[in-house]
């Protein structure tokens, strides 16, 4: 009963996150024709070679950057929510993002120019360097939450943490350059735009792993729904557990920072939605539907983002939709102690 | 087959809480861990439990050393519930106890056929199987402790852990709890050990105690064998309570300075009453009050009268009103043999009898061919001499008379009892003495023949025996009015 309704919803987002993926690819600035659309995702000669252009060096990568990082922040949400067995856990509100970014900004004053630093090889080192200030926050913040038990109080800490580190990063930037500075703010207000089709296999190679690392932990991030005692007592060797979640979801984090700016609300709001669809927190089942939800909802806000008057920033859109999500949590939530 | 701990220390990274610990907990037994608050039973738990090193010492489990275990193979050995909360989120109850599979299962942690079997078995094990669709977070504190219980055993473990189960149930779900936890042990044969602070409900089930003791000494053995030793009253006594060795209970402690014996049935729980109200329950010997279990509710004897107590509530609130008595209850080896243990009724049941006090006086009369006067004043001789020898059988102790019950032979005389012996004691038992006999039996009796037979009161009080009425406090021409009798 229960087996077939969740695979009816795994399956049922599976086409959803075709759908908006197609949606995603037509819809633009510039109107080009279905038809021309399928043709090129067809690798077929449209009728104007310009559709060509925008479909595979624009669109293409935008839909591919949004499908990736959706689904890398809502397992990495998904994998801090259970981690620290706290609701209100993502990458972003845990100052993990703001750690990438202050990773990049290292790395980009490091290597002369964020242009040149996000240049062709250079990716690599930006994406290490996003996914080593996140990690090294998370562990930070993991660290705290050893003696901190309440969520909330969890989460005003990760603020905070995050909040000082934008401010080192703020720091950087007024002895930086003025134009890579008006660049890196520019990065910071997010973007599924910015990744070319030379950066997708980089972006994607990285996500993928950090993607697959993550589904392969089902098991043990089930047995620390019941907290780290029981996980113990269960056999699960915590700390090697611990590493693993704390080393793929800052690579996941990491790598979405470094490429799109740092996104809010996906990480927090997916899971969530996830668990309501799907009605468990059995990881065996929550992660592939998280990883699917974060794809569905990441193009969607890309699509919406691509308003008549304009593109909008897609963090004006994850905050638009995400802040309600989290105040309906908080507000539903009786307890907080646990992550449904 | 058992645990086995030998010269344990445990404690917080190298700060030993406990050291040389031996004990040993058997397959097929409940073993409880009791101490007071701050004992370290908690630091023992978790070491057994694998939460943090031991200090020193061996456990051993059916002769395998756990300390030495990789962590999967310890849990596929023993399995623990822990006082942490959980709130999983959104999870079934087989869903929940499935993860107990988790040192059995592969890296996916999917479930077999097999797996699936343990699973539903655990859920009947604690009789859960109508909750098992049921989503976690809906269960009620008594039923998450049974579910996460189950899952313990879906790990099929051969020793169970739990750290204080009950701390967050109900008095019946304690009861239960612990119910289930000894049929776990003795069907599926395994080793329990349960730390709680249900002393009294851990002593009567526990088949072997670890007492953690003040000063950090474990001491094992049966319940009973550490009652005796005295090891639970110099562990847990307290000003207030203490260990009641017998009763197997704590009881409060009083500075009682009087005492009352609790006769009947109800005699152990109407103690507990008294004991609350600051009396001393008396076994033998003399007692300043008395309470005795009636067909229809309770006497209460004190200062040398006797009340009818409908029911505890009534109980308590005389006993808490006494004033300080004048007259003791004596020690009721002093009245004993005083009379026959014979059947009959109440004696003073018999002065309202006037047709068998009649009868009485006409069978005396025709026994002895008296006039009806003659033979009412020898009825009265008998019966007040029988009274009288009892009253004062006793040396310093004057027998309950107001209980006394009799029986009508064939030649009309009475024959005196009381059915449980007891009576009175005081420095000076005239008074008792005086009211007991002249007002409860005397002035009914006159009463009584003088309205079956044409007598003077004064000619029937006149015809009391005089070592009686010099005993008694009546003095002269007036002593009918002194003892309440209306003279014509």
């Amino acid at each position: 009963m229960t087996t077939t309704r969740r695979a009816l919803v795994l399956g049922a987002l599976t086409a959803a996150t075709a759908v908006a993926f197609a949606v995603a690819v037509t819809v633009g600035t510039v109107a080009v024709p279905l038809r021309e659309t399928v043709l090129v995702l067809l690798g077929l000669e449209p009728d104007d070679p310009r559709w060509s252009v925008v479909v595979e060096t624009v669109r293409l990568p935008r839909a591919m950057t949004a499908a990736l990082a959706g689904a890398a922040l809502g397992v990495a949400g998904l994998q801090m929510q259970t981690l620290f067995r706290n609701p209100l856990a993502d990458p972003f509100s845990l100052g993990v993002s703001s750690g990438a970014s202050l990773g990049v900004s290292l790395a980009m004053v490091g290597t002369g120019g964020f242009a040149a630093g996000l240049a062709a090889g250079g990716r690599l080192g930006v994406v290490a360097s996003a996914a080593v200030g996140g990690a090294v926050v998370l562990s930070g913040v993991l660290a705290l939450a050893r003696v901190v038990r309440t969520p909330v109080t969890l989460l005003v800490i990760g603020v905070m943490v995050g909040s000082a580190t934008t401010a080192l990063v703020s720091l950087l930037l007024t002895w930086t350059d003025p134009q890579r500075a008006q660049q890196y703010i520019s990065w910071g207000l997010g973007s599924f735009s910015s990744t070319t089709l030379a950066d997708l296999p980089v972006f994607g190679g990285v996500t993928a792993a950090g993607l697959a690392v993550a589904m392969l932990s089902a098991k043990p991030l089930n047995a620390l729904l019941l907290g780290e005692s029981y996980a113990k007592t269960m056999g699960l060797d915590v700390r090697r557990a611990r590493f693993v979640t704390l080393f793929s979801s800052s690579l996941l984090a990491g790598a979405v920072t470094a490429f799109c700016g740092p996104i809010g609300f996906l990480g927090i709001a997916v899971p969530h939605l996830a668990r309501r669809l799907l009605g468990t927190s059995d990881h065996r089942v929550l992660l592939p539907g998280t990883l699917l939800a974060g794809a569905l909802a990441a193009l969607l806000c890309s699509v919406a983002s691509q308003t008549p008057g304009g593109v909008v920033p897609v963090n004006v859109i994850t905050s638009l939709v995400g802040a309600p999500v989290v105040i309906a949590i908080l507000l539903r939530a009786r307890s907080l102690q646990g992550v449904g | 087959m058992s645990l086995r701990l030998r010269g344990l220390a445990v404690g917080y990274r190298g700060k030993p809480v406990l050291t040389g610990l031996d004990a040993e907990a058997r397959r097929g037994e409940l073993t409880v861990l009791l101490g007071p608050n701050g004992t370290g039973k908690s630091t023992l738990l978790r070491t057994l439990a694998g939460l943090q090193p031991a200090l020193g010492g061996t456990v051993h489990l059916d002769g395998t050393d756990l300390t030495g275990l990789p962590h999967a193979e310890r849990a596929r050995r023993m399995a623990v519930v822990l006082t942490d909360r959980v709130s999983p989120g959104q999870l079934t109850v087989r869903e929940l106890v499935g993860f107990g599979r988790h040192p059995h299962t592969g890296f996916s942690g999917a479930l077999g056929g097999h797996d699936h079997e343990v699973v539903a078995w655990a859920i009947d094990a604690v009789a859960a199987t109508h909750l098992a669709e049921r989503d976690v977070s809906e269960l009620s504190d008594g039923e998450l402790q049974r579910v996460l219980t189950a899952r313990a055993l879906a790990q099929e473990p051969g020793l169970l852990l739990l750290d204080e189960p009950s701390a967050f149930l109900d008095a019946p779900s304690r009861v239960a709890l612990t119910g289930l936890l000894r049929r776990l042990a003795s069907e599926r044969d395994l080793a329990v050990v349960v730390s709680t602070h249900e002393l009294e409900l851990a002593l009567r089930v526990a088949d072997a105690v670890w007492l953690l003791d003040r000063d950090g000494v474990l001491h094992t053995g049966p319940p009973e064998q550490l009652a005796l030793d005295g090891l639970i009253s110099a562990t847990f006594d307290t000003d207030e309570l203490r260990f009641d060795r017998d009763a197997g209970t704590f009881v409060l402690r009083s500075e009682a300075t009087r005492t009352c014996r609790v006769l009947g049935p109800d005699a152990a729980v109407l103690r507990r009453a008294l004991t609350r109200a600051g009396w001393a329950a008396a076994q033998d010997g003399a007692a300043d009050a008395e309470i005795r279990q009636t067909g229809d509710g309770y006497l209460g004897l004190a200062d040398g009268t006797t009340t009818a107590l409908p029911d505890v509530s009534a109980v308590i609130s005389w006993v808490r009103t006494r004033p300080e008595p004048a007259v003791r209850r004596a020690d009721p080896a002093a009245v004993a043999g005083v009379t026959d243990s014979g059947e009959g009724r109440p004696l003073r049941s018999l002065y309202a009898d006037h047709e068998a006090i009649a009868e009485a006086v006409r069978l005396t009369g025709q026994r002895h061919g008296l006039t009806a006067e003659r033979a009412a004043l020898r009825w009265q001789t008998s019966l007040v001499t029988r009274l009288w020898s009892i009253a004062v059988a006793a040396d310093g102790v004057v027998p309950d008379l107001d209980l006394l019950h009799y029986r009508l032979d064939d030649d009309a005389e009475v024959r005196l009892s009381l059915p449980e012996p007891g009576g009175w004691t005081a420095q000076d038992v005239t008074p008792l003495l005086t009211r007991l006999v002249a007002v409860e039996h005397l002035r009914p009796l006159h009463a009584a023949l003088c309205e079956v037979v044409p007598v003077a009161e004064e000619l029937l009080w006149d015809n009391v025996p005089a070592d009686l009425t010099d005993r008694l406090d009546v003095p002269g021409p007036e002593r009918g009015d002194r003892v309440g009798v209306h003279v014509p």
